[in-house]
């Protein structure tokens, strides 16, 4: 019987060495379930050393140890359902009968007589084999609702539970059937022997083990990332690597993106959390450590702050199995969103660190040491990902630098070629009449009359370019434009804008049209007559084969103020779809144009910041070969800049269309559409 | 200069600035050129194909027909001698007029004697090549 004993000592080493790993673990991490598996453990432990000592001492053969032994071997099966109830969950009834039949049979052990009768041990056999088997179909199915790692480890607890009822089961038969006590014996102790190596698998399995569970999740993960190659941006790649650490992992999943010049971490969660945020916390978002920005889609949050912030802060992983006890501050959105159990681990590609991967449950995970593990191992493939990402899109911006640099130059060398031609007009009629006056001493006052005007005209244009340049100077610089603000006519300043245009081309028929007698803002009038030069300018320029150029003024209700508006319609080349969402960023030119018609690409975009100063917009609509018609609205009420509407003073606080009159001015009533139809002016 | 005791030299000036046009205008017709305006490359080669210039002073930055496109059509309609004088207003454009086959350019803002120096030489050139005062 050698054999048989090896294989029990073996058994019971396995049983004691797992306590010792149940105890370590459970005195470093005191929580639940980590109890109860040093307890089950501790319990089978006992029971090994009181037969120990059986085996060598005689206060080991002690009725009472012997039936204390007894006692504890009745009492495994209960702290196997316990153990359960910490990972799974198990009706309070159930524990109660278990709790009911281990008090009765445990009572049994003690003051029936050693030979126990036949009828006592069937009893206590079935007590045992029930409550383990209950337990090993309840590990099991765990882990069928579990993935990767943990299901297998739940399947091996399962299968141990179930060997250990079966071991019970032969030591039942060897007492009720001694005959066989010997195969009874070395029967019981192979299954003793194949509950502890299951129990090892599963409480502590070897890494090799884990990696070989964790293999087919993770390449799934791994099956998605070539997909992030073609995403458009970090937020779809952050939802990629989101979705598939979630499916990896078997809870929700949410990855923060650092964001070095802000220097906060970026979620981009699901779009109402944000508001959810700022409804739920107030005044206290800040204090939090939330950043709540201008997307709708995302929030940010300061590191150091929740776990997620903790783990980045600190660069190692951060667990909370019970997030809102362990962070009170924060509990409210742990609840909110659901993430009561909290594991965090850093995303850092060697040493720059790209943000934090959080996987959050309900539930704090059985095994969090697997699910840490694997979550590692998720956030080193995200950073592989993130920082190709950011390097290509580091690519973009500096190319984008580059096309910057290079429309800079093209400006240039553009405002040097449009200060020439005047400065050529001027130099050139100048020496003209010098020639003349050299030679004979006369010119026809016609003639001078018109060198004059055209010197005159010339040094006006030279004048407006270098104004142009200033205010241009101060728009690179991101200045505000100094604005000075008077009683300003729109319809009188468009009328005599296009008159002072009238004579420059034959080609081209300019019009203005009005219903208006006036529209009177407080506005810069030589920016505003500058925006307006520009875009009649740009009119003439790019509608070269001539063609009806049309200037209206009316006003317009929106939105519970009144608007002024200016358009300028062409018959012109138009300008290409493509071009139309940068058509007012400076230098910025059309494709049809650029090259072909002399332009600095900053008229559009003095524009926009001039009217966009007033508190007005400046839009376009055109097509391509058909011409354009650019409208500018400016806000009549005499708010200052784009600040919201504040209510004005006096006694009718500004509700409905009609309290928010403009100020006095001769102009008609306002018209939602504009009136100018065959009106000519 | 030999052609100016005869039939006065027909000069085309091509320059979209009415000003910068009405400038060189007076200059040359004070030296008792004849002289033709376009404001753009199509009306020039419309002006050119009715009656070919002896000379044009072509301008290369032109809305819709670029001065360069200006050039090659004119060699296309008249030949390699039209004498063809570009100016410019920037700074990289002499070699691409030269490329084009301008024999000389001249940069905005221009001395008025320089300007019309080189049409003299231009003009001069071209008699030269076509003998057709002789």
């Amino acid at each position: 019987m050698l054999l048989t004993d090896a294989v029990q000592v073996l058994a019971q080493a396995v049983y004691v060495g797992l306590f010792l790993l149940a105890l370590a673990r459970a005195l470093r991490r005191p929580e639940r379930a980590n109890r109860e598996i040093a307890l089950f453990f501790g319990d089978a432990s006992l029971i090994v050393l009181l037969g120990a000592l059986g085996s060598v001492s005689p206060i080991g053969r002690l009725p009472l140890v012997v039936a204390l032994g007894g006692a504890l071997l009745l009492a495994l099966p209960y702290l196997l359902l316990r153990l359960l109830d910490a990972f799974a969950g198990v009706r309070t009834a159930y524990l109660r009968g278990a709790e009911v039949g281990l008090a009765a049979v445990a009572l049994g052990v003690f003051v029936l007589p050693m030979p126990q009768p036949l009828w006592y041990v069937v009893l206590a056999v079935a007590y045992f084999v029930v409550v383990a088997v209950y337990a090993s179909v309840g590990f099991v199915r765990g882990g069928r609702r579990a993935r990767g790692v943990t299901r297998r480890r739940l399947q091996a607890i399962g299968l141990g539970s179930a060997y250990l009822a079966l071991d019970i089961l032969t030591a039942g038969f060897a007492a009720t059937l001694p005959a066989w006590a010997g195969v009874w014996m070395t029967l019981g102790g192979l299954l003793g022997l194949a509950s502890g190596l299951s129990y090892g698998v599963g409480f502590a399995p070897p890494t090799w083990l884990r990696r070989a569970w964790q293999e087919p999740e993770l390449r799934s993960f791994l099956e998605r990332l070539p997909r992030l190659a073609h995403a458009a941006d970090s937020a779809s790649v952050v939802h990629e690597l989101q979705s598939g650490a979630a499916a990896t992992v078997g809870a929700a999943a949410a990855i923060g993106l650092w964001q070095e010049d802000e220097q906060v971490l970026r979620f981009y969660t699901a779009p109402d959390l944000r508001d959810r945020i700022a409804a739920a916390f107030g005044s206290q978002t800040t204090a939090l450590g939330f950043r709540l920005n201008e997307q709708r889609d995302a929030f940010d949050l300061l590191p150091g702050h929740m776990a997620a912030g903790q783990a980045f802060a600190e660069q190692q992983p951060v667990y909370l199995p019970d997030a809102p006890a362990a962070d009170p501050a924060h509990a409210a959105f742990y609840r909110m969103a659901g993430s009561l159990a909290s594991l965090a681990t850093p995303i850092t590609a060697g040493s720059r660190r790209l943000g934090v991967l959080i996987v959050y449950a309900a539930r704090a995970p059985i095994f969090a040491d697997s699910d840490l593990e694997l979550v590692q191992v998720l956030a080193d493939q995200a950073a592989v990902v993130l920082e190709s990402r950011l390097l290509s899109d580091e690519a973009a911006r500096a190319r984008a630098r580059e096309e910057a640099d290079r429309l800079k130059d093209e400006f240039l060398a553009a405002i040097s070629h449009d200060l020439k031609n005047p400065l050529a007009a001027v130099r050139a009629v100048a020496q003209v009449l010098e020639r003349r006056l050299q030679r004979d001493a006369t010119i026809e006052p016609e003639r001078l009359a018109t060198a004059l005007t055209n010197i005159t005209l010339s040094t006006v244009q030279m004048a407006s370019m270098v104004d142009q340049l200033l205010d241009y100077a101060r728009l690179q610089m991101d200045r505000p434009l100094d604005l000075d603000r008077q009683p300003t006519d729109l319809v009188a300043l468009a009328r005599q804008t296009v008159s002072s245009y009238a004579g420059t081309s034959e080609r081209h028929e300019l019009r203005f049209e009005t219903q208006a007698a006036a529209i009177t803002g407080q506005w810069d009038r030589a920016r505003l007559e500058r925006a307006l030069q520009n875009l009649i300018g740009n009119a003439v320029k790019y509608s070269p084969q001539g063609g009806q150029i049309v200037v209206r003024a009316w006003t317009e209700m929106e939105a519970g103020r009144l608007w002024g508006l200016l358009s300028v319609a062409d018959q012109g080349l138009g300008v290409p779809a493509a071009d139309l969402p940068r058509l007012f960023e400076r230098f910025h030119r059309g494709v049809n144009v650029a090259g072909r018609i002399g332009g600095t690409g900053i008229g559009l975009a003095t524009v926009r910041q001039i009217v966009e100063q007033h508190g007005g917009q400046v839009s376009v609509s055109s097509t391509e070969g058909q011409g354009s018609t650019f409208t500018v609205r400016l806000p009549l009420d005499g708010q200052p800049d784009a600040a919201p509407p504040p209510s004005p003073p006096g006694p009718a606080a500004g509700e409905g269309p009609t309290a928010g009159e403009p100020p006095p001015q001769p102009a008609g009533p306002p018209h939602l559409q504009p009136a100018w139809r065959g009106a000519g002016a | 200069m030999s052609s100016a005791s005869r039939q006065p030299p027909r000069v085309l000036i091509v320059d979209d600035d009415a000003r910068v046009r009405q400038a060189i205008q007076w200059a040359l017709e004070g030296e008792g050129f004849v002289v033709e305006t376009a404001a753009d490359g199509q009306a020039a080669l419309e002006l050119a194909a009715r009656r070919p210039p002896d000379l044009v002073l072509l301008d290369m930055t032109l809305p819709t027909l670029d001065g360069y496109g200006v050039a090659q059509a004119l060699r296309r309609d008249h030949g390699p001698a039209l004498p063809i004088l570009a100016v410019t207003a920037d700074g990289q454009a002499p070699e691409k007029a030269r490329r084009v086959g301008a024999y000389a350019f001249v940069r905005k803002p221009f001395e008025l004697d320089d300007l019309l120096a080189a049409v003299r030489a231009g003009l001069a050139e071209d008699a030269g090549q076509e003998t057709r005062d002789g």
